[in-house]
């Protein structure tokens, strides 16, 4: 082996030093792009979950306020289900089952579900009502709150 | 070795002389390079990272906004309906104080207000708006269209704050309802007309007056005895209901229970007042007193256009009865309004 360099050799040691360094010079840009791009797209995610949410809970609150006023919910007329609602850029679709059609999952009451999406995000809402037959047309909210979007709607019919 | 031999290796070191130095420079360079683009990368992630806890504490105080807003309004929907002005560009924000029984209370104030988290000034407001309903289908609907609905308001959660010489901001959108409802029942006007009483608190068996002709003598219903007038037959007027609420109620529908015979046999107007001494103003479903509510079949609520009797503390109702051209009249049972707080 000969220990020292051809004239026609320098360079030779740079060489590949340059294509390392490239190399790492592009995992670590890489590397910062996906990080920022995860981090925006985990931050987008919980921004649309945000409104999603909002997004499920006005429709909540408008069948809620549409069973206090026509009571006999759902129908064609004044109180349809499965409606959907916009809510600003998002959409609600809500849905309002009532006992005695047989589709409410608690006997007794009225139960709505409520499903905000926003771009493909989404989050729901259920209300139980307490829809009295004796006093016509009293109505008291049982409970509000956020249940998971799937296996817990009951049925739940989609929005055109 | 010979004297040619050693020339030609002094000759080869020659020609490599400056390679170190070469590449030390080339390695700088290479260095520099690198950590520039680390540097980047870094400053890049460090941001995204920064603005993204920005952008994550912004919505957090939109959601906190729009929750607060809510308690406020399910508290006393009165003064939430009533802060001015009501439009897409008001300013307002909820303050804690009047420490009742230890509660803090949610008090309204026409500005914005700010708070620092992680040394960046967040500034947020709520702006409140009227919602208009269609008045067939009860569907949201954009202002002119419809009837404005005193019981809805949209509400937007602004937040915003600074990032380098811009301004970020960003909005939450929700629509909150008036969602306490309470139902007054009137089953019996057996009493009789008693024109001079005040207001009652809840539901007795007399009435304020009649007219046509009607009987109110069997306990539980008015009847129609005769015919008298080709519209209606007969006339109850309640007396004045007090829902006990001074900063006022409304009227979400008005229900009837008995039997229905001919065309236009039932149906009804409402008057409200802030003043149980008013001069009655009896309304139908257009705010005129030229329509009715109705006619309806029992048991099937009407809705009641709620800006026509927003928050009023009082209410009164007319019930029209009219045989319809059948020999036998309606038969009248109770009476039911669903009011809110």
């Amino acid at each position: 082996m000969r220990n020292h360099l051809q004239l026609s050799e320098r360079g030779i040691a740079t060489l590949p030093i340059v294509l390392i360094m490239v190399g790492i010079i592009f995992e670590v840009t890489l590397a910062g792009l996906v990080v920022s791009r995860l981090l925006g797209g985990g931050l987008l995610e919980e921004q649309l979950a945000t409104e999603a949410l909002m997004a499920a809970k006005s429709g909540a609150q408008d069948a809620v306020m549409r069973v206090t006023r026509y009571i006999n919910c759902p129908d064609s007329g004044y109180c349809p289900s499965p409606y959907s609602l916009s809510v600003g850029q998002y959409e609600a679709c809500y849905n309002i089952l009532d006992d005695s059609l047989g589709t409410s999952t608690q006997t007794g009451l009225t139960t709505i579900y409520s499903r905000g999406t926003a771009r493909g995000r989404e989050r729901m809402v259920e209300v139980v009502l307490e829809v009295s037959t004796s006093t016509v047309g009293e109505v008291r909210i049982r409970s509000f709150r956020e249940v998971g979007t799937f296996g817990a709607s009951g049925g739940f019919d989609e929005c055109d | 070795m010979v004297w040619s031999e050693k020339r030609v290796v002094i000759d080869e070191m020659r020609s490599q002389e400056g390679q170190s130095l070469a590449e030390i420079i080339v390695a700088v360079a290479i260095g520099a390079a690198i950590l520039g683009s680390a540097a980047t990368a870094l400053i890049i992630m460090v941001r995204s990272g920064a603005d993204a806890a920005k952008l994550q504490k912004g919505y957090d105080l939109a959601q906190k906004t729009i929750d607060n807003t809510r308690s406020f309004a399910e508290a006393d929907w009165v003064s939430f309906y009533n802060l001015s002005p009501d439009s897409a560009t008001s300013t307002f924000h909820l303050y804690t104080g009047g420490q009742t029984g230890g509660s803090s209370v949610l008090y309204a104030s026409s500005t914005a207000t700010s708070t620092t988290i992680d040394g960046t000034v967040y500034t947020y407001w709520f702006s409140a708006e009227n919602v208009n309903r269609d008045s067939d289908t009860g569907a949201i609907v954009d202002s002119p269209a419809g009837i404005e609905d005193p019981s809805t308001q949209k509400v937007t959660a602004h937040v915003s704050w600074a990032v380098g010489t811009q301004i970020k901001e960003i909005t939450v959108i929700q629509y909150l309802t008036r969602m306490r409802s309470f139902v007054t029942a009137f089953t019996d006007w057996s009493g009789g007309a008693y024109p001079a009483g005040g207001p009652i608190t809840r539901p007795d068996n007399t009435y304020s007056s009649s007219s046509g002709t009607i009987s109110t003598s069997t306990t539980g219903s008015i009847t129609v005895t005769g015919e008298s007038a080709p519209e209606y037959e007969g006339v109850v007027e309640s007396r004045t209901f007090d829902t006990g609420f001074a900063s006022g109620t409304t009227i979400n529908s008005i229900t009837w229970q008995g039997t229905k015979t001919g065309d236009n046999s039932v149906m009804f107007r409402i008057a409200s007042s802030n003043s149980s001494t008013s001069t009655w103003d009896f309304k139908g479903d257009d705010g005129t007193s030229n329509s009715y509510y109705g006619p309806v079949i029992p048991n099937q609520p009407i809705p009641v256009k709620g800006i026509y009797h927003n928050n009023h503390r009082y209410f009164r109702y007319r019930i029209y009865l009219s045989k319809g051209g059948e020999t036998v009249g309606p038969v009248v049972e109770a009476v039911t309004i669903n009011w809110s707080l």
